[in-house]
């Protein structure tokens, strides 16, 4: 069965089967210590291509300038089920959840060569159970204690932007985000005594944060543009129950990108993303974390259209990316990631839906003690009310 | 189609649990702490007089018996001389009287355990004195006699008919009222328990078989039932209580005041594993080999000191068994009644001790005080700090 003679009937079929009854998160072993593993609220299209194609999609929540190129107003929205192998001195796991990074809504402003944008997608994601057993002296004598970890939450961002075209080659952009979020954390210990009562304690940690960015988009020849990105969050205020406890100061972000057409049917990305989160080191290492440090983000990747009358239809997506983690789990280390993705969608319903869909799978690894394989399936839902500007 | 919505479907059931690499993946951590907290100097006394002898649920008696010297009385409720049938009295006739105490506790290992019931005074009341009944319980005035020398908890039946109807014969001058008096023998001195009034499915009973003249030539049978209305039992003599340890039990029964210091950061942010409470014996725990007491830990309502009131409620009750001869410290788990002293609006930090069966029983506690060097009552409480939630 050829995945044209499926249909985009069974692509919706496929998206709505994988909407969990209770919305959870993913995140990895090296969103543990820190704020979480960096979200990436990216549309399946883009994560494809590596997130390759990042600065130049309007979609995506990234570059403000992109939103400029949209035709038509769309919303979207991205659910990314997750299979991953845990692998630490510990103990190895295997571990499936489901994750939404990002839900938009964008297009241009009609009559006018403005494209507009709202998006609520994930900026950090840290959402973990861990589970110990150790041996503790009480009362002067050995008692076996199992301890329970569970954080599910993150950092996620709001952000309204707005995108126009100068000139006709130029389209600059600019964003604010509100970065908000919390996480809800519950500790337990029980003990092999029975004597000793089990110890169960919750808590909210919640985060308060602005940013902006800003970004540019300029196409150099007709098959060649380039886009430049960048962006400050500032800090982000962190409360404990509703008491401040203490900041934690977020990156700059810096992003350049090139996206090459070399023929009708193709078209190919490079992208370079660094993100300043050595900032937040002393603030971390200060509440007893490992730390953090900056990250590098190179990704490429590439579109093949099969048909050039529907581009829409069926399109071949792939990309590769490696990119640095922010949080290590042991101080001083540098964790980093490496990703292969390939993707397809399908345009329905005379063009006015969509669904994407992506397979990516990252190997982790910090070095030779920590690493996890993640295969993530993901899907994104689209419409467009009316198209055209 | 199967083949891409079946494993989207998997993914909708979470899976987030992982093992831990501590302490390099374990954020925070619990912190558990043990602390030691001596009763308040002085806050700690005993004070008798909770429940007199017959006050609860079962008698003493005892004969030759180092811990105490015991004989008990029963006053049963008056009989009547006539009773109704139809619509007028009538005098009965008796056919047979049966006499029944209960056996509740005895020391199997003591053999050649003989019990008595005499025949005592009807006028006998709770003024009455161990010297008084004690010149009583002599050959002539034996009612009866149970042999017991199988089994422990048992129910004694004694039944007189014919000639023997007049061991338990009562003089019109007694309205009706029959008095015992219940003492022991064996091979050795030993106590036993038996039930009294307030024991209910054990409490003594004095039943009377008679037989009614109908209003025709025949006869009619009755049973009339009489239960005690005043029982007790008369130590022969009382220890004298002192005033620097704390004792509980005893007669009459005497209860412990105990109050514990409960500093803020217990009764505001931490949170209990473990509270034990732990009283030093001071002397070897009086009683009747294997029988066991309990020493109850109530936590107080209110502090009005011995009248305090307490929780009734069992699950915030600490108790220890207690077996005579036992010499070891006396551990209560009463982590329950101290969360009770936690919170915004906490208990006082003061617990009653009460012994149980508090009445009845030959076992008698002494446990240190504060005014007693080397063992001092103190509380050991096992908590969690606050878990760094804050820390990455």
């Amino acid at each position: 069965m050829s995945l044209r003679s499926i249909g985009p009937r069974v692509l919706l079929l496929a998206v709505l089967a994988a909407i969990p009854s209770v919305l959870s998160a993913q995140s990895s072993i090296f969103g543990v210590r820190g704020l979480g593993l960096p979200g990436r609220p990216l549309t399946p299209a883009t994560r494809a291509t590596g997130g390759s194609f990042a600065l130049f999609d309007g979609e995506s929540s990234f570059n403000p300038a992109a939103l400029a190129f949209l035709k038509a107003p769309t919303a979207s929205f991205v659910l990314t089920p997750t299979w991953r192998h845990w692998e630490s001195p510990a103990g190895n796991a295997s571990l499936r959840e489901t994750r939404f990074p990002l839900m938009a809504v964008s297009g241009p402003i009609p009559g006018t060569d403005i494209g507009v944008g709202v998006s609520f997608g994930s900026y950090a994601d840290r959402d973990f159970r861990l589970s110990t057993i150790d041996t503790i002296m009480l009362r002067g004598a050995p008692v076996e204690v199992t301890d329970t970890i569970a954080s599910l939450g993150g950092l996620n961002e709001i952000r309204l932007a707005a995108g126009k075209v100068f000139g006709g080659r130029t389209t600059l952009g600019a964003a604010v985000y509100w970065i908000t979020g919390s996480n809800r954390i519950d500790a337990r210990r029980s003990f092999a005594d029975s004597t000793y009562l089990p110890v169960r304690q919750t808590a909210e940690l919640s985060y308060q944060g602005f940013g902006v960015s800003v970004g540019v988009v300029h196409k150099v020849r007709q098959n060649l543009q380039v886009a430049l990105y960048a962006r400050t969050d500032g800090h982000a205020n962190v409360d404990l129950d509703s008491t401040a406890v203490y900041t934690v100061d977020l990156p700059y972000t810096i992003g350049a990108g090139a996206q090459f057409k070399p023929s009708r049917h193709l078209t190919v990305a490079g992208q370079a993303v660094w993100r300043s989160w050595s900032g937040a080191n002393s603030d971390l290492q200060a509440r007893g974390a490992p730390g953090a440090a900056n990250t590098l983000e190179l990704s490429a990747g590439g579109e093949l259209v099969r048909n050039l009358r529907r581009p829409g239809s069926l399109p071949v997506r792939f990309g590769a990316r490696y990119a640095q983690l922010p949080f290590p789990v042991e101080a001083g280390a540098r964790p980093r990631e490496i990703g292969l993705s390939l993707g397809t969608g399908v345009r329905f319903a005379q063009d006015r839906a969509a669904i994407d869909l992506t397979l990516e799978h990252a190997w982790r690894s910090e070095s030779s003690r920590y690493s996890e394989r993640a295969l993530t399936l993901v899907l994104g839902l689209s419409v467009h009310p009316y198209t055209g500007r | 189609m199967p083949v891409l919505v079946l494993p989207l479907l998997a993914a909708c059931q979470e899976r987030l649990a992982a093992p831990a690499d501590c302490p390099n993946l374990c954020p925070g951590g619990y912190t558990i702490r043990d602390t030691i907290l001596n009763a308040i100097a002085d806050g700690d006394t005993s004070f008798p007089g909770f429940l007199v002898a017959g006050q609860g649920g079962q008698l003493r008696v005892s004969w030759q018996f180092p811990v105490s010297e015991d004989r008990s009385l029963i006053q049963f409720v008056g009989r009547p001389d006539s009773l109704v049938i139809g619509d007028s009295m009538a005098p009965y006739t008796i056919d047979s009287v049966a006499l029944e105490v209960s056996l509740v506790y005895r020391d199997t290992a003591v053999t050649g355990l003989k019990l008595f019931l005499y025949r005592l005074p009807a006028t006998v009341d709770t003024a009455t004195t161990f010297i008084d009944v004690d010149t009583a319980f002599t050959q002539a005035n034996i009612v009866d006699s149970f042999v017991v020398d199988t089994g422990n908890a048992q129910r004694l039946r004694a039944v007189f008919s014919g000639a023997a109807l007049s061991r338990v014969a009562i003089p019109a001058a007694d309205s009706g009222v029959l008095a015992l008096g219940v003492q022991i023998r064996a091979d050795q001195g030993t106590g036993v328990r038996i039930g009294s009034p307030a024991g209910s499915a054990t409490a003594p009973i004095f039943l009377t078989y008679v037989q009614l003249p109908n209003s025709d030539t025949s006869t009619v049978s009755r049973i009339i039932t009489r239960t005690a209305r005043f029982a007790t039992f008369l130590p022969q003599s009382l220890p004298a209580p002192d005033p620097d340890v704390l004792t509980i039990g005893g007669v009459p029964s005497a209860r412990a005041v105990l109050r514990f210091p409960w500093p803020a950061f217990l009764r505001d942010s931490a949170q209990l594993i473990r509270g034990t409470l732990e009283l030093v014996l001071t002397t070897p725990v009086e009683g009747l080999p294997g029988d066991t007491a309990r020493v109850l830990a109530r936590p107080v309502l209110a502090d009005f000191g011995a009248k305090s009131p307490t929780a009734s409620d069992a699950f915030f009750v600490g108790v220890a068994a207690l077996v005579p001869g036992q010499t070891d410290t006396v551990r209560f788990e009463v982590r329950p009644a101290l969360s009770a002293w936690q919170g915004r609006t906490p208990r006082p930090s003061t617990f009653i001790l009460q012994l149980a069966p508090e009445m009845g029983t030959f076992t008698r506690p002494i446990f240190g005080s504060t005014r007693t060097t080397g063992a001092v009552p103190r509380l050991r409480v096992t908590y969690a700090r606050t878990f760094p939630f804050e820390d990455p």
